[in-house]
């Protein structure tokens, strides 16, 4: 495991001014996935945009985690449909 | 160079209330945040005039500016460049340079209101630096007194005052020596916490510094003068006659330095230990006999 691709969640919420339990609850909902690293909750780099547009909508939008959730779920979804109407034009452009 | 009528913009009519504002933006903002509308390049833009709207409806003195030339922006203009023309140099040349930041707003914006510089709210989310902790290890003798010193951290070359009486674990705050912000956020602090090692013979509690001694049995019963080593260098000391073994005497300020406290210092404390002399020559003993003899208690 390369520990340099992972952030130290103490490290991330000291230079975001955010509390760590914020990050800790966002976990229990399942919005974003930390992992122990040398006994330390760390987020993986690929994570970190995720969780930055999570906070986003927390500090922009005032959204609960609860809400966050919904939308990390739904926001899934939209992703998921997009992929598959893109690939059916594509289908479609070749009868056309 | 379009009207934009932020009212509409939000779904509002000229009476509604700040809190009205508040409400309307916050419902059409989840609408349109461009996260929640990825690749939607319509939302972006409505996300945009959103913005727009709230950050001059919610602002009373923009909203009354707007107010009044709302629909005959090109009166404002002139308005404005009327007023442009009495403001100093330095302040125009502050708002060209800020003004070349504000390319997310739109050019009837900036017609009334000015860049970004012109008391608008920065929509970039800034974050302060991060902090940096450092320890610094020094020896007991280097705390008596005030000093500066030179510290390196992260490449850079700190001077830091190092106050007098720092005690062992404590830790300071630098502001402003962390890391850099982002957005022209603030820079974080530099924390320093000390590691006193004790390179003397004094136990330290506190200000107060203790030591004990060896007197010989004579100068504990006849009592006499001694000298005894403070942190400042050697005093004499008079040994009251019939001195008890572990008795302690007070040497009042010869401590440590009380911290961040100015010419106050902890005490001083002198426990004896009488020194049975060993080795007697047969003349000293019978002298001890004598001693005995005489009823001494």
């Amino acid at each position: 495991m390369d520990t340099r691709e992972y952030i130290r969640i103490t490290e991330f919420c000291t230079k975001y001014g955010i509390e760590e339990s914020l990050v800790l609850v966002l976990q229990e909902y399942e919005v974003v996935r930390l992992e122990l690293v040398n006994n330390e909750q760390c987020l993986h780099e690929q994570e970190l945009p995720h969780l930055e547009k999570m906070l986003r909508l927390h500090q922009e939008l005032e959204i609960n985690p609860e809400g966050l959730q919904a939308i990390d779920h739904l926001l899934k979804r939209i992703n998921g449909l997009q992929k598959e109407v893109s690939s059916l034009r594509k289908v479609l452009n070749r009868f056309e | 160079m379009d009207f934009i009528d932020y009212y509409k913009v939000l779904g509002l009519t000229k009476s509604a209330t700040g809190k009205e504002v508040k409400s309307a933006y916050r419902k059409m903002a989840r609408k349109y945040h461009p996260d929640l509308n990825p690749n939607n390049v319509e939302a972006e833009k409505k996300f945009k005039q959103i913005n727009e709207a709230n950050e001059v409806l919610s602002d009373p003195e923009k909203r009354k500016k707007y107010d009044q030339y709302g629909k005959d922006w090109q009166h404002a203009e002139e308005f404005e460049k009327a007023k442009a023309q009495q403001q100093s140099r330095q302040n125009s040349s502050q708002r060209a340079y800020n003004g070349a930041q504000g390319d997310d707003y739109s050019d009837f914006f900036e017609s009334m209101f000015g860049g970004s510089g012109f008391g608008r709210q920065e929509r970039e989310v800034k974050f302060r630096g991060q902090d940096f902790n450092a320890e610094l290890r020094l020896s007991l003798t280097d705390v008596i007194s005030a000093h500066k010193q030179t510290l390196t951290v992260n490449g850079k070359n700190i001077r830091i005052a190092i106050p007098a009486g720092i005690e062992d674990g404590q830790t300071i705050k630098i502001k402003g020596q962390g890391g850099t912000g982002s957005s022209g956020a603030p820079k974080g602090d530099l924390y320093i916490t000390f590691s006193i090692q004790n390179n003397t013979t004094f136990k330290k509690v506190g200000a107060n510094l203790y030591k004990t001694i060896d007197i010989p049995l004579t100068k504990a019963i006849l009592g006499g003068e001694i000298t005894v080593e403070t942190l400042t260098g050697k005093v004499k000391l008079k040994v009251k006659p019939e001195t008890q073994n572990g008795a302690q005497v007070k040497l009042k300020g010869k401590g440590f330095p009380v911290y961040k406290k100015d010419k106050q210092f902890g005490d001083l404390f002198i426990t004896y230990n009488i020194k049975i002399p060993t080795n007697l020559t047969e003349t000293q003993k019978e002298l001890f006999k004598q001693l005995e003899n005489s009823n001494l208690n």
